[in-house]
Formats: structure tokens, C-alpha cells, sequence
């Protein structure tokens, strides 16, 4: 029942250590389902927010030992120490006390609000950080092993979508593609749904999208029962866990199959964007430089070429996205600070988009190596 | 049968949530948890798998037409909601969270929040304002359910059925816990389902229950208990039921399975306690796997039911309310809506 290899669990935990040890961490309480898995292999309930917090867990990492709470025995390394994660708040707060005994900075993810109260009031000595500080750049840059792992995750997904192409005809409703995508990926043997799968029709037109924020390109996220008619332009974003660790994978496709001149003009174009990013892209390059790269292509009088308030580009990796987010709001100046380093895993998801043509959006994941990069992603069909 | 329309539906719980803020003078209520800001504001966004960030993301101000959502899916806004209610996520925290203090500042009373993380408490004690936890406001606010939200949530529950019903049509020697989950999936979506609740789940009774692996095949006489879930117009569904691979469920033990469940609904009264239906399960021998029953609404709901604990909480009319007893390893759910008088089932008896 246990996914994860001995060698890939022990890299990975000594690298959080590092991190803890860098950071001037003593422990680190950790509630995200990736977090946990990262520092301990154990694999929790897979759901919705209500179904964590009917079920919540909890890892508590030291630099000599791991514990979980919360999660079924046979889902946790047998080198693990595994209890029950006591179901009041007063209980539960006790019990991670309990783990974290002398510690007196505690890097903390997060916590319901009436446990996290008792854990402030069980440790009162005790000063709690942000285990992002810890989390996030143990997380950074992958093992050769958690690579493989993005990889294999990618392909199975990409495969899935291909299988489910053929059936984006006039008549279907988005919602009818989500399904057979689902049914596609658990015939693959993935079965855990980390995002809502997306088949949605892309507007054509800015007063088709009355909803959007200005300064991106307008979108539709929410797959819906809309039926399909020939020509509409179907943007598909799907994300999934396999082994953990996240599949992303997008493109657009033509209802019925046959894209229009106008859609090989928009596809055209997102390459343009896609090369100008990769033509950056190496060790060393700054988030700032992928950012303007794609700004160069399309102009900065503009929208910018991707949804407002998502993103250029992100990261991916266990249990789902991940920083550094490229395009938000965060700006240019934070994202000249974001270097590069290999090991770094990226998802680039730039669209394109005309007035009246619609639009085309597609991901490509790659891994940032010590020359350059390694796509993870086959081109999109 | 014409699906509830969830806008209104929304529009009717934003309104129970302002009313128990009204009654427990809380002037803002800031959420963090995806469910719990969908419950609230009415907004739906992507569904992510996940407890949730650490920055809320969802702010209601006491008296304010609509919840201030910041989210990146505005196409996920109901249509009540006004256009200057819904704000682009900021990434940048805060960013993100000056821009709350301004929401609250505007407003008197107490402040409640759903989460605790290091970042948002050192911002929630800026606010120099009482701080409570949100969960008792909004347990106030789930109950009791509108007419339409329980058949928004009897939809739910059938679309989940029916793809559970089609998963364990494909039980059979051989079968792997991940086409079952398949045959799930494509089915829940003929409903208009799309996202399920959770990741579809297969256990094999025997002394215990051990959870069967998503590649790990079923063999000939496996007592297996399926369990899936699924959300439909912004409402949960969750269905559970036993199998056996290539046979079929000893009649004698489905009826003492049932006989415990109708003991356990009788003990589902307005008024009663979770005691009592802890109660009525060790004296029906019914054990548990997880819990042995809780709340339904836009998620799994408290109370959460479990004969591991010793809380006592009073259930409420219009509260809905999964079932999931075990006995002698035959486990499966049912859903009831709890009222002054014997509970009504949602779903048909098995």
C-alpha cells in the first residue's frame, strides 16, 4: 500500500531537514496532504475540503523523528510512528503538543481555527512560523526520482486526454468530457482528481465573458452542461495525482476536430509565445526574464497573455501546483528575485487570443536542467 | 424532475449566514476553506482537492448584500452577486490581506475565521478586534435546510448512487478499485455531475477492513465496500454499499445491517443527541469505518458521528444526515433527513 520507494522518501526528508536546519526550524506541523506525503510517504484521505476536515491529519517533523496522525496505519511507512489524530480540538491540539514537546520554533502549516487556539495555549512557549518558510524550498528542486515521477505523471495524462479528443463533437456536453476524461485516467490506473477537470468552450468575443477582470485574456474556468456545437474552440486543463506527485496538462481543441484557419493563426501564436519563454529559460534566468519574454511577443500595451488573475506559468509537484507562480500580481520586481536552479519543475501555460478569433491555451511542463531544460510535455495535439 | 436553481439557494443560506452573524454580533466572518467560502458566498470556483490556503479568500461583512470574494473563477459568481463584490485573488498575501483589513474596518463587533496559520493570526491580532472561531456560526447557518436545498442534496445523493450502483455492477474477479472508480465517473457525469467528492474508495472486509489499492485486483467471495461521492449544482453526494465478487450479500446479513440502521434512525429525531445514536449502534452491534455517520450540505458536514468519541451534540430538524453502521463486515450508506418526528429517508432502502 505504500507508493513510495525507501530511497525516494529518505531523499526527500532529509532535504525538508535541510530546510529546517537553514530556516532555524526545530519542528514542523503539517496539515497539506503534499506536505505530508513529502516528509513522511504516509498517503491521506484524497477529497474535497469537507472530506479533510471530516478526516484531518497531521504530520509532526523534528530533525530526529516523523509522526502522523490521522491516517490509516496501512498508509503510513511502517518507519513512521502512526496514532489517531484525537477528534476535539483541546485533544487534538494536545496531542501534536505532545509531539513537539521542547520545540521552540514551530513551522506550522495550518490548523481549524478552535485547534489551532488550543495549540497556541498547550505550547505557549512555544513561537510558530509559516512552514512555507521550510516547505516550499525543500520542495523546489526535485530528485531524479521525483522527476521520473512528473514525467510518467504527465504522459499518463496526456494519453488520457488524447483518448477522450475524439469525442468532442457537436452535440456533447462539456461536463459529458470530464466524466470520460475521469473514466480515462482511472483505466490508467489514476485515480486521485486534484482539479476539476476543464472542457470549456473559450469566448470568442470580450462581451461573451462579461465576468472577466481586465488586463488578461477572457476565459471561462467552470465546466458546466453546455452543449457543443461544431467550431467552438474547447479549452481542456486537466490536473491529477499520480503517486502523489501532479499532472497538468492542457491544450484546445476544436469541436469536431478541424481547426479553422483562425484557430492555426491563434495556435501560431501561442508557439510564438512558448519559444520566446523557452528561449529564456536555463539556470540562472530570473521569473522576470520569462515574464517579459512572453510580454515581448505579444507587447505590454495589451492584455497580458494569459488569464488575469491566473498566470504565465507555475510550479507543480507533490500533491499539487506550486510556487513560483510567473504573470500575478506579485510583479516584476518579486520576480526578479525567482532564479532558476536545475531540478526546478515548471508548468508554462500562456494562451492567445484576438477579438473575435477566440482563443488557444495550452501547457507545456519542463524541468530546468544545467544547461537549459528538459520538456516533460509532448506538444500539445 | 427540475434541478433546485443554486443561485437562489445560495442566496437563501448567505442570508442564514448573516442572520447568525446578526445574533452573535460578529461583524465579519473571513474564510479560508474552500467548502466553507463556497457555503457562505454562493461563488463557486475550480474544485481543488485540498483543506485549503492559509489567506482567506471569502469575506462577509455584517449587513453587506453579498459576500467579497477573491478568486481567480468569476464566471463561478451567482448572478445576485453585484459585479464590485467579486475581486481578482491577489497572490501577493498582503496584498491580499490589506485589502481584508479594509473590509473589516468597516464593520463593529467581533471578527471569525474558520483557520489559524502563523501569518493570519499575526494579521487577525493587528485587528485589535475579538477573534472567534467561525465553525459554531456556521453549524448555526447549516441548519435548518430549505425544501430546496434537500432536493439539491437528494440529487446529489442519487447522482452519487447511480454511479456507485454502476461501479459495483462492475465488480468481478479480477477488477482493480481503479475501474471501478471508471465506471463511476462516466456515469456520475450522465447526471451533470462533475467532480467527485473525494477519491473513489474500496475496502475488503474480514477481521477488519483493509483498503484495496487502486491497481490491486478483487478475487471470488471478497467482501468489498465501495464508497463514492460527488458534487451536483454545488451540493455533495456520497453513496456506500457492500459487494461481493462474484456472489452475492447473505440476505441474514443484510437484514441485521438494516435492522441496525433502522435502530440508528430512530435515535435521529430533533432533539436527540449524537450520544444517543452512538448508543444505538453498540446496541444494534453496529461498528464503524471512519465514522459512523455525519452532516450533508455543500460537504461533509459536522456533527461527525464517531463511537470512538464522547461528545454530545443535540441534532437538529432539517439537518441532513449519512448513515454508514457496519455489521458483520456488511457496510453501506443511507441518507435521512432529520425531523421532529422519524426521520425521513432521502434515499430508497436498499
Amino acid at each position: 500500500m505504500i507508493e513510495d520507494s525507501a530511497p525516494l522518501r529518505a531523499a526527500r526528508l532529509a532535504r525538508l531537514r535541510m530546510a529546517m536546519s537553514e530556516a532555524e526550524v526545530d519542528a514542523l506541523v503539517l496539515t497539506h496532504a503534499g506536505s505530508l506525503r513529502y516528509a513522511t510517504g504516509a498517503v491521506a484521505v484524497h477529497g474535497d475540503s469537507s472530506v479533510e476536515a471530516a478526516r484531518p491529519f497531521a504530520a509532526v517533523v523534528t530533525s530526529r523523528s516523523a509522526y502522523v496522525l490521522g491516517v490509516e496505519r496501512e498508509r503510513v511507512p511502517s518507519e513512521v510512528e502512526a496514532a489517531p489524530l484525537p477528534r476535539t480540538s483541546r485533544a487534538a491540539a494536545e496531542a501534536l503538543a505532545d509531539l513537539l514537546g521542547s520545540a521552540r520554533t514551530v513551522g506550522l502549516e495550518r490548523l481549524a481555527f478552535a485547534t489551532g487556539v488550543a495549540l497556541e495555549t498547550a505550547l505557549p512557549g512555544a513561537r510558530f512560523v509559516p512552514a512555507e518558510g521550510v516547505t516550499l524550498p525543500a520542495r523546489a528542486i526535485k530528485t531524479p526520482e521525483e522527476i521520473a515521477l512528473l514525467r510518467e505523471a504527465q504522459h499518463l495524462n496526456e494519453a488520457a486526454v488524447a483518448e477522450v479528443l475524439p469525442a468532442i463533437v457537436p452535440g456533447v456536453r462539456e461536463v459529458e468530457l470530464t466524466g470520460r476524461f475521469l473514466a480515462a485516467m482511472a483505466r490508467r490506473g489514476v485515480t486521485a482528481c486534484h482539479v476539476e477537470p476543464l472542457w470549456c468552450v473559450f469566448p470568442r468575443r470580450r462581451a461573451d465573458a462579461p465576468w472577466c477582470f481586465s488586463g488578461g485574456v477572457p476565459y471561462r474556468e467552470l465546466t458546466s452542461d453546455r452543449t457543443l456545437a461544431g467550431g467552438d474552440q474547447v479549452m481542456i486543463d486537466t490536473g491529477m495525482l499520480h503517486a502523489g506527485y501532479m499532472s497538468d496538462v492542457g491544450c484546445t481543441w476544436s469541436c469536431g476536430g478541424e481547426p479553422s484557419a483562425a484557430d492555426r493563426a491563434l495556435r501560431s501564436r501561442w508557439q510564438e509565445i512558448l519559444e520566446a519563454v523557452l528561449a529564456v529559460c536555463r539556470p540562472g534566468a530570473t521569473a522576470a526574464d520569462l515574464h517579459r519574454a512572453a510580454r515581448g511577443v505579444t507587447g505590454t500595451e495589451g492584455p497580458a497573455p494569459w488569464p488575469v488573475p491566473l498566470y504565465l506559468a507555475h510550479g507543480i509537484g507533490i500533491g499539487g501546483v506550486e510556487p513560483p507562480f510567473i504573470g500575478t500580481d506579485l510583479g516584476l520586481a518579486a520576480e526578479e528575485s525567482v532564479l532558476l536552479a536545475p531540478g526546478m519543475v515548471l508548468l508554462l501555460e500562456p494562451c492567445a487570443w484576438e477579438e473575435g478569433r477566440g482563443g488557444y491555451r495550452a501547457e507545456q511542463a519542463l524541468v530546468v536542467t544545467a544547461s537549459g531544460y528538459e520538456l516533460l510535455s509532448t506538444p500539445p495535439p | 424532475m427540475s434541478r433546485p436553481d443554486p443561485a437562489a439557494l445560495a442566496r437563501e443560506r448567505y442570508g442564514r449566514v448573516q442572520a447568525a452573524m446578526a445574533r452573535r454580533q460578529v461583524g465579519a466572518l473571513l474564510l479560508a476553506t474552500p467548502h466553507l467560502a463556497l457555503f457562505a458566498s454562493g461563488a463557486r470556483r475550480v474544485q481543488v482537492a485540498g483543506s485549503g490556503g492559509t489567506v482567506p479568500t471569502t469575506v462577509v461583512t455584517a449587513g453587506a448584500p453579498a459576500a467579497v470574494v477573491f478568486t481567480p473563477d468569476p464566471d463561478g459568481a451567482p448572478p445576485w452577486m453585484p459585479r464590485t463584490a467579486i475581486e481578482p485573488l491577489r497572490w501577493d498575501r498582503e496584498r491580499q490581506l490589506a485589502r481584508i483589513a479594509e473590509l473589516v474596518a468597516a464593520t463593529r463587533g467581533a471578527v471569525a475565521c474558520d483557520v489559524l496559520a502563523p501569518a493570519l493570526r499575526t494579521f487577525l491580532d493587528r485587528l485589535g478586534r475579538e477573534i472567534v472561531d467561525a465553525a459554531p456560526l456556521l453549524a448555526e447557518a447549516a441548519a435548518p435546510r430549505t425544501p430546496g436545498e434537500i432536493a439539491a442534496i437528494t440529487a446529489a445523493l442519487a447522482a452519487a448512487r447511480t454511479g456507485l450502483d454502476a461501479a459495483a455492477a462492475a465488480v468481478r474477479t479480477g477488477v482493480t478499485p481503479a475501474r471501478l472508480v471508471a465506471a463511476f465517473a462516466e456515469t456520475m457525469t450522465a447526471t451533470g455531475s462533475g467532480f467527485p467528492l473525494g477519491e473513489g474508495r474500496v475496502w475488503r472486509a474480514g477481521p477488519g477492513f483493509t483498503r484495496v489499492a487502486s491497481g490491486e485486483t478483487c478475487a471470488p467471495g471478497d467482501l468489498l465496500a465501495l464508497e463514492f461521492g460527488t458534487y451536483l449544482d454545488g451540493h455533495a453526494g456520497v453513496a456506500g454499499v457492500s459487494v461481493v465478487c462474484d456472489g452475492s450479500l447473505d440476505p441474514a446479513r443484510r437484514r441485521r445491517w438494516f435492522t441496525a440502521l433502522c435502530a440508528i434512525a430512530r435515535q435521529c429525531r430533533a432533539g436527540r443527541s449524537t450520544a444517543a445514536v452512538r448508543d444505538a449502534a453498540r446496541a444494534a452491534g453496529a461498528t464503524q469505518l471512519g465514522l459512523l455517520a455525519h452532516g450533508l450540505g455543500v460537504g461533509i458536514e459536522p456533527p461527525l458521528v464517531d463511537l470512538q468519541m464522547d461528545d454530545d451534540r443535540s441534532l437538529h430538524a432539517g439537518s441532513v444526515l449519512v448513515l454508514a453502521p457496519v455489521v458483520e463486515g456488511v457496510r453501506a450508506t443511507r441518507a435521512l433527513v432529520v425531523r421532529d418526528g422519524a426521520a425521513r429517508w432521502l434515499e430508497p432502502a436498499p
